[in-house]
């Protein structure tokens, strides 16, 4: 049997749940499966309180890059695995923290041991203080400092010896599908794959919607959302994208309405279409990328008149970000450049020339009234395509 | 998201061509059968080898070329051929020579290389055309000066199917004016006229010549550029000294003998079937409301370029595609970069005629039916959409 890699999962905020910290526990366990399922002997498991992924040595960087996308961790701590004998306990930890310094230059330690096995001839004091003096006599240039240490060197002795003193960050927040569920209004742009990404953080289960006016819009533009929705998919195991033809209701905007009401009319057509599919799919809310002040629609009065048309509650977790911060967000989950791709979603043709940057609600909806409003919205939602995404894999079209 | 009713009708025959079961076939038996490496030294090799030499034999006579002294390099297709013939001859150019003539309506995989070799000093002249996208002989002649090194055009245009005159030999008339020996070597960009016009490599004065097998019902992935053994070139690429080093690697025999078999396939009578369907495309179009046709008159038997002024082209192209009628809005290898056609631009044409250009391009295996039906569904199309689109 090769060499068996181990990692510490630290789960962060979730230890902070009462009653029903089992229930986070276990959904995190199972998507943490889920993110490294295909990867030969992996096993994650619980003991005593705490997390553990053991694996094939080999593997250790494929399982390391795929369960620092689950939501849910703080940090993975890989280590290694030995007998619980202090001389074994000793090599590795040497092993391993010279490969340590040599890649980021740190030298200032401390050594924390914990024993669990009490069967163990040493008590946690003297293996910190044993295996300090071998480190400092096998590893050149090191120094102890148990104020401020530049790393931990961390051993665990329980049946098995664990020795590990390195940590790699993760995105935190909470597992994926323990805050509910939401409708994504998904475009091609920046802004809403981020939006997305960060209630997903947040454990809200997501189904994105997205609209276009094919064959205004081109099929590419489709494809697009598509592959933000398959990025999407990388964090949160699945996603389902609900695509909905816009251009009937464009349409009979452009021939009925006041042309400057063109953007935030579709906004509510899109809302209530959201709406629906929420109602559909079990949503309890809606989340879009919206911005204040990024474009004329999105001001507070705008976003007023668009809130108005649902009752579901709207997350707009980009608020108050600026572009920087969310390109940045955008280029660490790996969004950034498909949502740079040239593919409108949004037909040139129905851009208005100007665009109503305070509208009042009683105005739209006057407009509003002179559209078959139901009719409309019922055709649209009709002809609605559904395809469902599943992380690493080629899109399926969904059978109902 | 499509509703495709109708028959298909695909009218996109410069962006590429279905493979013709004659090639599917000639692949199958390379894939199976002829697997050996044509420059392994026992009979598989040989045999592989021995397939080769004849698919280049047919490549030769097809462009009428003395197989003695000219020879086919097989590359990966027409941009690899193109850059090998012009950044082949470049590198060897003398100091006094490095002046290259070619013209703003190229396909890009001219254009860019030499706009690169421009960038590390050589001069360049870029030929206009004339509101009809073509270039004239003289217009070339008078552009040759002692310094020009390398002449590079296109036979065919693939936006417009405006044709060079190849005819009119212009390293012949070269020849009479000027005196002396080192003429500029003369690269012709053949892609999109090999198997639908008549080329005859020794009247014509060619040196080098590039051809696509995927443009002629043949595999994507091959192509060849024919080179006047009296013209040296510099490889693009290194390694184990096939094709005499110029272009080495091993030989794509599957693509070689799928676009050997698709060329023969081809109807001898292509250009006067393929005249008669351009004609009736034209006529259609012209009767429809707001079209303005963008290209000549005397233009290639395969395309005809046509703006339906008001509409967007892509808005036009989708709402074709709906109804199984495939074209293509500006060129198709870099329509997604929604850049305005370079090609459309330098004939002068307004914006609203460039937003709006569509190219038919046409196959031998189109029919009149076809042809006829596509009028009827553009007509349609047209006159919805102008509801939408003329309004403003």
């Amino acid at each position: 049997m090769s060499e068996r890699g181990f990692t510490l999962v630290k789960i962060g905020e979730i230890t902070l749940k009462g009653l029903n910290r089992k229930f986070f526990e276990n959904r995190l366990m199972d998507n943490l499966k889920g993110a490294v399922r295909g990867i030969r002997h992996v096993k994650v498991a619980k003991e005593f309180g705490r997390m553990y992924m053991n694996y094939n040595l080999e593997d250790e960087s494929e399982v390391l890059e795929k369960a620092q996308r689950v939501f849910g961790l703080v940090a993975l701590c890989p280590g290694v695995e030995v007998d619980p004998d202090f001389e074994k306990i000793a090599a590795a930890a040497a092993v391993q923290v010279k490969a340590l310094k040599a890649e980021t230059g740190m030298t200032r330690f401390k050594v924390e041991a914990r024993r669990s096995d009490k069967r163990f001839p040493m008590t946690s004091p003297e293996i910190c203080k044993a295996l300090g003096g071998v480190l400092l006599s096998q590893v050149e240039g090191l120094q102890v400092d148990v104020h401020a240490p530049q790393f931990l060197v961390n051993v665990e002795i329980r049946d098995r010896a664990y020795i590990y003193s390195r940590e790699i960050r993760c995105h935190g927040g909470m597992p994926y599908g323990t805050a509910g569920k939401a409708v994504l209004l998904l475009s091609g742009g920046i802004d809403s794959p981020v939006a997305g990404w960060m209630m997903a953080r947040r454990g809200v289960m997501l189904s994105a919607v997205h609209f276009h006016s094919y064959p205004f819009t081109s099929e590419r533009a489709q494809e697009k959302v598509y592959d933000l929705a398959r990025q999407l998919a990388v964090f949160t195991g699945s996603i389902e994208v609900t695509s909905i033809n816009l251009l009937e209701i464009q349409q009979a905007i452009m021939e009925n309405c006041p042309e400057e009401e063109m953007t935030i009319l579709s906004r509510r057509f899109m809302m209530a279409l959201a709406e629906q599919v929420a109602l559909e799919t079990g949503a309890q809310a809606l989340i879009t990328g919206e911005n204040i002040g990024q474009v004329a629609s999105q001001t507070i009065e705008g976003l007023t008149v668009t809130n108005a048309r649902v009752n579901l509650p709207v997350f707009r977790p980009l608020i108050a970000y600026d572009k920087n911060d969310i390109v940045e967000v955008a280029r660490t989950i790996g969004t950034y450049e498909t949502s740079i791709l040239p593919f409108e979603d949004c037909c040139t043709v129905f851009l208005p020339s100007k665009v109503v940057t305070k509208p009042k609600l009683n105005h739209i909806e006057a407009s509003e009234s002179k559209l078959d409003v139901e009719g409309l919205i019922q055709r649209a939602f009709e002809g609605r395509e559904i395809q469902r995404f599943q992380r690493w894999q080629q899109a399926e079209p969904k059978k109902d | 998201m499509n509703n495709r009713e109708n028959h298909e009708i695909y009218l996109d025959h410069s962006a590429t061509t279905p493979v013709c079961s004659e090639a599917i076939e000639a692949m199958n038996g390379a894939l199976a059968g002829w697997y050996g490496n044509p420059s392994s030294l026992h009979r598989k090799g040989l045999e592989a080898e021995k397939r080769i030499k004849a698919a280049s034999l047919t490549f030769l006579n097809a462009i009428k070329a003395p197989t003695d002294k000219g020879e086919i390099l097989y590359t990966s297709g027409g941009t690899e051929a193109n850059n090998l013939a012009i950044s082949g001859v470049a590198a060897l150019l003398r100091q006094s020579r490095r002046h290259i003539i070619t013209s703003a309506v190229e396909h890009s995989s001219v254009l860019e290389v030499v706009l690169e070799w421009e960038k590390r000093g050589f001069e360049v002249t870029l030929l206009k055309p004339d509101t009809n996208g073509t270039i004239t002989p003289e217009q070339v002649l008078e552009a040759v000066r002692p310094e020009t090194g390398l002449i590079s055009l296109m036979h065919v245009n693939n936006e417009t199917g405006a044709i060079f005159d190849l005819g009119a030999n212009l390293k012949g008339r070269l020849r009479s004016v000027r005196d002396r020996d080192d003429l500029p070597v003369f690269h012709v960009d053949a892609v999109q006229s090999f198997g639908k016009l008549p080329i005859d490599v020794r009247a014509m004065g060619i040196d080098l010549l590039t051809a696509s097998a995927h443009k002629i019902h043949g595999p994507k992935g091959i192509g060849f550029l024919y080179r006047d053994k009296a013209i040296r070139l510099k490889p693009l690429v290194f390694g184990g000294g096939q094709q005499g080093g110029i272009r080495p690697g091993t030989e794509n025999v599957p693509g070689i003998l799928g676009m050997e078999a698709a060329f023969k396939a081809l109807p001898i009578n292509a250009a006067t079937h393929l005249r008669t369907l351009r004609d009736r495309l034209w006529e259609g179009l012209v009767s429809i409301e707001h079209v303005a046709i963008n290209s000549p008159a005397d233009g290639a038997p395969h395309v005809i370029n046509a703006s339906f002024t008001g509409l967007k082209s892509e808005v036009l192209l989708h709402t074709l595609e709906k109804e199984g009628v495939y074209v293509s809005s500006g060129s198709a290898c870099h329509s997604k970069d929604r850049k305005a056609s370079h090609v459309l631009t330098a004939l002068g044409l307004s914006d609203a005629r460039i937003d709006s250009a569509l190219r038919f391009s046409l196959s031998v295996h189109t029919t009149e039916d076809d042809i006829d039906q596509a009028i009827k569904i553009i007509r349609q199309a047209s006159t919805s959409l102008g509801r939408i689109m003329r309004r403003r």
